[in-house]
């Protein structure tokens, strides 16, 4: 039963239990298990083609699932879709869309607007305010078709704080952004987690994972491990996630030494 | 000719107005979520279903044709979704195939029509280019409760679907039922195809739904008024390519209504104010304009001499005497250099403003060399910036 083990009292934050999920008869994922108890910054690492982003799209309900329960808070998603927040990757949107800055910050707040209604003097406010926190109050009035790939991605960020959500799904946050835009998501990512929110964020980069999540899960199609950074992201975890392939083995060699230093 | 205004073109401007306004901000939608060709293949896949509405119903009532047409059209966005799904074919040859099959089928369904003793011929030619000329009171309505019914549906879920445009998984992630929107919007795609079915002809109605929108876009980055500017630009190309229509014998409405809409397109494409070429030449020009007189002061404060002769073109510069002799010109009109002895001197303002473009560049090099990782941030610097930031000069 999800969320019927030990420490039952309170529900676990996310419970991803037994999921399947296949493209036309081909599996993507296989028998899923991922449980979150605590507040983390968990990182989702895995190959090309392992299913990270399906595994987020399943939680969301954007993807069908053959089989599996997933539940928030103990309760369903639909009970919930507003303490969940979403950043999609940034290459699946047209950025030559006709918005500013300000109306794609503003779409975070929809959810909580319902049908029918326009964001108001609230809403706008508080969309300046995410804005401020991912550092581009001043761009608001541009539009989004000027933006560089990190500004593009910090507006995205700020789109998913205006939903002001608990848990937080990103793929591939730091993928292509520049190091100004590393630095601003990591602190935000931070500080979420300092007030109490739990990110999941789709990361490629080995080499930065010790220094950015306090918890990881490593996927290839199973859930290969789940746990502390500390304890899981192993050279032997490693291995097992990404099979022998030189050019990972010589990066997961850089990634445990990066971690060994850190106190 | 007759160029006044009778009841019955009062009546037929009317309509074409309101089809090219519901037409334009559909159509603004179409082209946003890339579905241009969607309108083309869904018009093209009609003609089959208004031949069979003809067959069956047997006489040419025109809302049983439209109903066929209807019918028909949404087989045929069916059929790409389908061969989408079910076959490895792309988009774009699912739509060719279902777009020529669809309408091949409908002319020879045509040409049988017109094989029959007494069959009205004519009659249903004229959806394929379009006419306006028979439009009647009752088709007038069908026309208002529809393309009003549209302006209303947008007006009322404006901000769903600027976010299911944007982003459709994000709208799902929120909660919103993002692809009955969609499907929604698909709908209104459809009806706006079908009702401009009479007007605008078969093979030209997808133009009506894109160019207003596309043409729109060069003027405006937001989505509130690319939908009234594309409306506007669908009203004009609709009754000025009708009203013309109904005054010269024997020319179709849909080539004349698409003819005032590639007339607005064409004026958007040089002159619109958000990427009109004329507007772009203008930028790159006062770019380069800028780049050379620059790159002609740090020139001057770096030589020896502090001048260059009229007739001398520094060879690193690659320019034709012409071009050369006009920075020279702007320069001094704006008081940076002066004329002397045959050559140009800096000003004394000049001297200070090529000290600033040399420290400038000096520092943005050096910049670029210990913070590579910061170039994007690097390369939005200019002159104007250096200046607002105190640059510190040598």
């Amino acid at each position: 039963m999800p969320g019927a083990d030990s420490n039952a009292m309170s529900p676990a934050l996310l419970d991803i239990h037994d999921v399947t999920v296949a493209y036309q008869r081909r599996p993507v994922l296989w028998d899923v298990d991922l449980t979150i108890r605590e507040p983390c910054l968990l990182g989702l690492i895995g190959p090309n083609g392992a299913g990270k982003s399906t595994l987020i799209k399943t939680a969301l309900d954007l993807t069908p699932r053959v089989s599996g329960a997933i539940r928030y808070f103990g309760k369903t998603l639909a009970e919930v879709r507003q303490r969940i927040g979403y950043v999609p990757q940034r290459e699946s949107v047209d950025w030559d869309f006709p918005v500013s800055v300000l109306d794609v910050v503003l779409m975070g707040t929809y959810g909580r607007l319902g049908w029918f209604r326009r964001p108001g003097a609230k809403e706008k406010a508080a969309a300046r305010e995410c804005l401020d926190m991912v550092g581009m109050r001043a761009m608001a009035h541009q539009q989004i078709g000027q933006l560089s790939g990190g500004q593009q991605q910090r507006t995205f960020l700020a789109r998913a704080l205006a939903q002001d959500a608990d848990l937080y799904f990103m793929d591939e946050p730091f993928a292509g952004v520049d190091a100004a835009t590393e630095r601003a998501i990591f602190s935000i990512l931070g500080d979420l987690r300092d007030r109490g929110k739990t990110v999941i964020v789709v990361h490629h980069e080995l080499r930065s994972v010790p220094q950015f999540f306090d918890q990881v899960a490593l996927l290839n199609v199973r859930l290969v491990a789940q746990g502390a950074t500390a304890t899981t992201f192993t050279e032997d975890n490693l291995l097992k996630t990404y099979g022998g392939r030189l050019s990972i083995l010589d990066a997961v060699g850089q990634a445990v030494q990066a971690q060994e230093p850190t106190p | 000719m007759n160029l006044g205004f009778t009841y019955n073109t009062m009546l037929v401007l009317a309509g074409v107005a309101l089809l090219g306004g519901a037409a334009g901000v559909i159509g603004c939608f179409a082209v946003l979520r890339r579905r241009s060709l969607t309108g083309d293949a869904l018009a093209h896949a009609a003609l089959p279903g208004l031949c069979l509405s003809y067959f069956i119903v047997g006489e040419r009532n025109r809302h049983s044709l439209l109903l066929g047409a209807f019918l028909s059209g949404i087989a045929g966005v069916g059929a790409i979704s389908a061969l989408r799904r079910w076959t490895r074919l792309k988009e774009d040859a699912a739509i060719a195939i279902v777009l020529s099959v669809f309408f091949g089928l409908g002319i020879v369904l045509l040409s049988v029509i017109s094989r029959i003793p007494g069959g009205p011929r004519a009659g249903l030619e004229s959806f394929i280019l379009g006419k306006t000329a028979g439009m009647t009171r009752d088709d007038l309505g069908l026309i208002t409760i529809l393309a009003l019914g549209t302006l209303a549906i947008v007006v009322l879920f404006y901000k769903e679907f600027k976010l299911i445009t944007f982003d459709l998984e994000f709208a799902g992630a929120q909660g919103w039922p993002a692809r009955s929107l969609d499907f929604l919007l698909q709908m209104l795609l459809v009806v706006a195809v079908i009702v401009g079915l009479p007007a605008v002809g078969v093979v030209l109605i997808a133009a009506l739904l894109v160019i207003p929108g596309a043409a729109a876009r060069f003027w405006t980055q937001r989505l509130g008024t690319l939908l009234f500017l594309s409306a506007l630009f669908g009203v004009f190309a609709g009754v000025t390519g009708a009203w013309v229509s109904a005054n010269l014998e024997r020319v179709p409405t849909g080539p004349l209504v698409i003819v005032f809409a590639s007339l607005v397109f064409l004026i958007s494409l040089v002159f619109g104010s958000r990427r009109g070429l004329l507007g772009q030449w203008l930028q790159q020009r006062t770019y380069r304009r800028r780049f050379e007189q620059e790159r002609l002061l740090a020139m001057l404060l770096e030589r020896e001499t502090g001048m260059i002769w009229i007739n001398e073109i520094p060879r690193p510069f690659g320019w034709t005497k012409r071009r050369f002799r006009r920075t020279m010109d702007q320069g001094v009109k704006e008081r940076l250099l002066e004329y002397r002895d045959g050559g140009v001197i800096l000003s004394h303002e000049g001297t200070a403003r090529a000290a600033l473009v040399v420290a400038m560049r000096r520092s943005w090099r050096e910049l670029l060399q210990t913070h590579p990782q910061e170039a994007p941030a690097l390369l939005r610097l200019d002159l104007s910036s250096a200046d607002a930031m105190d640059f510190p000069l040598p």
